[in-house]
């Protein structure tokens, strides 16, 4: 393309992003440029700080911007659960449903040799030193129901076992304001494997 | 299920083809080369959106085209779809009832067809992984429980064997763990397919020969199908599969085999017998497939009645006459015995229909 080379690059780094293919970056790039200019500082600014102001939580490795996360800072929080999770943005899809009101720990990636990744990789040391320091009594392990998330929670029962009173496992079935009709057969076998008493 | 019309433009050396079809028997006859097997591979497509000759999709595009274009209708269950596919070296669209189809997996579980072809003939009888994968597909089909259990088998034992060849082992019970939970649900499935063809096989065998006869299918499962027996015998093996590197027991091991009485096995039969019992199996499957899925598949003989003695030919054309499906033969000689019985001919010649 003949575009001016600081807009080219703008366009290449845009389209870098997940989601973002050459058009849409295009398209950002031209939109950025026609706005007025303390608006494009702004952008870059953010962009800039994110890397330098945010780090991981250092205790729950959920995103935080001094030592602790708002959730781990959070003093109505219930310390004796722990829910674990992959990534730390599976944390905000948690708090979004405002179902659950204690910590969280995130292994910050699943088990899977095919990608290198083996348990010493994961924060499961580190979650270790807190059931051992902290008075927590349920763990509940919501790793994605992948086989590789499958793995890593099983590895977590099997390592983790005694050092906390229970470990649960999110349940898996039918999706809420689902019909019946339109629910695929694995999911379904799940749901009906999960049942539980009226 | 019926294709009721079929066309085909720059598919192989088909430039422009339209064939209004019905149900009942199909003979495709003509010399070698004029695209006999071209024809019933387009009908195989239409079913599976694949080739059983290629995965290449190039190779099914008319030489000098860029796309070619399979049209049908097809009916199941008394209802008419209309499928059309288009193929380009990029892939494959596919729209049923002139809406595009997002996901390819929805369209394959729709029809469904059994395939006999030299082939898979020589395939099934030299390779235990070919027979395996031939009980895998008619079971992934019929069973989606199977299909979910096979897939994330596959990705268990791809982890598990990159794990065996690393130094941290720690995660090897948690692999484990899931390789046995789903083994054993593929296990319990591959046995009780095995039964319940076990229950067909010797009568339709002794249909197709015109004597008594015993076939058997045997599956050996590699581990034994029960969960604790199963994680014991994985637990005394991780020293073993650390040293070789990789998974040696589980159901990707597993073996079929067939048998004929006085355990003569399979590397025994003659090339007529292994035709014969392969075909035994897939009309065996035929009647799996009509009572589990509630309709008949599409039957494709390609190169039927070649290396078949004449009393065979006979048994297996009346025995065809006796079914239902949907059938497609083909055959540079049809057999006399073809020449007093109600079967439409297609005469093929370079691409066309004569």
């Amino acid at each position: 393309m003949n575009v001016p080379a600081p807009l080219e690059r703008l366009i290449t780094e845009l389209s870098r992003l997940p989601g973002v293919g050459q058009k849409t970056a295009q398209r950002l790039a031209f939109a950025i440029l026609r706005g007025d200019a303390p608006r494009a500082k702004s952008l870059a600014s953010a962009i800039g700080e994110i890397k330098d102001r945010i780090r991981f939580c250092k205790r729950c490795f959920g995103y935080a911007e001094g030592e602790h996360c708002p959730v781990c800072a959070d003093p109505r929080r219930d310390p004796s659960v722990i829910c674990v999770v992959e990534q730390p943005n599976d944390i905000y899809v948690i708090e979004r449903s405002a179902v659950f009101h204690g910590l969280y720990h995130v292994l910050l990636g699943v088990i899977s040799p095919l990608d290198g990744i083996g348990p010493d990789q994961l924060k499961i040391a580190e979650l270790t030193a807190r059931l051992e320091s902290e008075k927590v009594t349920e763990l509940i392990l919501a790793t994605n129901p992948s086989m590789q998330g499958e793995a890593t929670a099983l590895h977590l029962s099997k390592v983790l076992e005694g050092k906390v009173e229970s470990i649960t496992r999110l349940a898996r079935g039918l999706p809420v304001g689902a019909n019946l009709e339109f629910t695929d057969d694995v999911t379904l076998n799940q749901a009906f494997t999960g049942r539980q008493r009226f | 299920m019926v294709i009721k019309e079929f066309s085909a433009i720059k598919f192989r050396n088909y430039q422009e083809l339209f064939l209004p079809l019905s149900a009942g028997i199909y003979l495709i006859t003509g010399d070698n080369g004029q695209g006999k097997t071209n024809l019933v591979e387009g009908f195989y497509f239409l079913c599976h959106l694949a080739s059983f000759r290629t995965s290449r999709l190039e190779q099914l595009i008319a030489f000098g085209a860029s796309q070619s274009f399979l049209q049908g209708v097809v009916n199941k269950n008394d209802t008419d779809w209309k499928a059309r596919i288009e193929i380009s070296r990029r892939g494959r669209r596919v729209w049923l009832d002139e809406e595009p189809v997002p996901k390819l997996s929805s369209y394959i579980s729709r029809f469904h067809s059994l395939l006999f072809n030299p082939d898979n003939l020589y395939n099934y009888r030299n390779f235990p992984g070919e027979r395996r994968s031939f009980y895998d597909r008619v079971l992934s089909f019929i069973d989606s429980d199977y299909l979910e259990a096979l897939r994330s088998f596959k990705t268990i034992n791809n982890q598990k064997n990159k794990l065996l060849k690393k130094e941290d082992l720690s995660s090897l019970p948690a692999w484990n763990r899931l390789f046995v939970e789903k083994g054993c649900v593929i296990i319990k499935k591959r046995r009780e397919i095995t039964a319940d063809l076990n229950n067909r096989l010797p009568r339709i065998l002794s249909n197709l020969t015109g004597k008594a006869q015993q076939l058997a299918l045997e599956y050996h499962p590699s581990l034994t199908g029960d969960l604790e027996t199963d994680s014991r015998t994985l637990e005394n093996l991780i020293e073993r599969e650390r040293q070789a590197g990789h998974a040696l027991q589980g159901p990707h091991r597993d073996e079929f085999l067939m048998t004929m009485p006085a355990g003569r096995g399979e590397a025994f039969f003659s090339q007529g017998e292994s035709r014969v019992t392969l075909l035994a199996v897939l009309l065996a499957l035929n009647e799996v497939l009509t009572e589990r899925m509630g309709y008949r598949p599409a039957v494709i003989l390609d190169d039927l009645y070649s290396e078949l003695d004449s009393t065979v030919q006979e048994n297996l054309t009346r025995h065809l006459h006796g079914l239902a499906n949907q059938i497609f033969i083909t055959t540079t000689h049809p057999p006399p015995v073809l020449k007093h019985q109600a079967v439409e001919i297609l005469q093929i010649q370079d691409g066309r229909i004569v």
